[in-house]
């Protein structure tokens, strides 16, 4: 009963939320991010694209760009959600090039460089997993906000809670807007669309 | 303008192709009854690849008077396999085990979809490939173990599969 309770005192809350953003998209109220209140996110950075090829906070500024923390040993989530985002660049076409899009892995200790290359190989070819040394990597996921933990399973096994929240960025790595995990592709595309304005 | 006269013309194809990948479902594995349980829309969201997990998902249906539990899973194909709680709570996805299981009340239904409650796959050893079905042994309190197929889909296939009839 309880359970009950929450989930639909919860489905009231998704609703005022989808309601409110929606209203945000035809009027100029933003709706902001509690969490992210705007201003830039992200420190100066060195780690290592899923090709094996080094990449840095710079590469990721110039142009707007999404990210999206998970990791391979997600079950749904993180799949999910990037082939959410495949189908979104596939609608988007040749103006997905114009936005960056990452995948940083909030488990570099199992998401190393060659299995991330093979996991990225189910998604859009312009998504680039972003991995590294785990100090390195935690430093950045922190300077970016997300939430991470490691939990400890029987047998010595884990698994990672993490933030599964699109960011939305600009050129200069301003938090502009998030989409949220199960969000509906039309919301989800229209607010890549309004990155390329 | 234009974009308005796009819509109709974009919902119609959609709509096609939802019934013609609904009629064309080879995917969907047809329900099964077992003593006071029927088990329907059975799936596992075939994982990209590297991937060393999977989640299953499933309808259980409790037409009995007694409350039954799924209390374990079983796969030949994986080191481990366990039934895993998951909720998004304020943008965090987190996972946790379920020690005593799934209770389905006498009467009821429950639902194992993305984003909720699944049956979590580790440590794969078989590629988990969309087009592909696997048997997974579920175990429950009063029915016992019992084999259901699991077929592997795309994330768009099993979308489909969530949304059609109940
Ligand atoms: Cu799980």
């Amino acid at each position: 009963m309880r359970k009950l309770r929450f989930f639909l005192w919860g489905a009231v809350f998704f609703a005022a939320i989808g309601s409110l953003y929606l209203y945000s998209m035809t009027g100029t109220n933003q709706q902001p991010n509690t969490l992210l209140s705007g201003g830039k996110l992200g420190d100066e950075f060195t780690l290592m694209r899923h090709n094996g090829q080094p990449i840095s906070d710079k590469d990721l500024l110039g142009k707007p760009h999404a990210i999206f923390f998970g990791f391979t040993s997600c079950p749904e989530v993180c799949p999910s959600t990037l082939y959410e985002i495949t189908t979104w660049l596939d609608e988007l076409g040749e103006d997905a090039d114009r936005i960056g899009v990452y995948f940083i892995t909030v488990d570099p200790e199992r998401d190393t460089q060659e299995i991330l290359a093979e996991y990225m190989e189910s998604f859009d070819s312009r998504i680039i997993g972003i991995t590294g040394d785990k100090a390195k990597v935690e430093q950045t996921l922190r300077s970016y906000k997300v939430h991470f933990e490691r939990v400890e399973l029987d047998d010595g096994d884990y698994t990672m809670d993490h933030t599964a929240t699109i960011y939305l960025l600009n050129s200069e790595g301003t938090f502009v807007r998030s989409i949220a995990y199960g969000e509906n592709s039309q919301t989800a595309v229209a607010k890549l669309k309004l990155m390329l304005n | 303008m234009n974009t308005i006269r796009q819509i109709p013309g974009k919902l119609t194809a959609l709509g096609l192709a939802t019934i013609i990948l609904i009629l064309a479902s080879p995917f969907a594995v047809k329900a099964q009854t077992f003593g006071d349980l029927i088990i329907s829309k059975s799936w596992i969201l075939a994982p990209p690849r590297a991937a060393k997990v999977a989640g299953g998902f499933l309808v259980i249906t409790n037409n009995g008077l007694q409350d039954e539990t799924l209390t374990a899973v079983q796969f030949d194909g994986a080191k481990k396999a366990d039934i895993h709680a998951m909720k998004i709570e304020g943008g965090v996805m987190k996972m946790r085990p379920l020690k005593d299981g799934i209770t389905i009340p006498a009467g009821n239904s429950v639902k194992l979809k993305p984003g909720a409650t699944h049956l979590m796959l580790m440590g794969l050893s078989v590629p988990i490939e969309d087009g592909k079905s696997f048997p997974l042994k579920l175990t429950f309190a009063n029915v016992g173990e019992i084999t259901v197929e699991f077929p592997a889909l795309s994330r768009a296939k099993g979308k489909l599969l969530m949304k059609d009839g109940n």
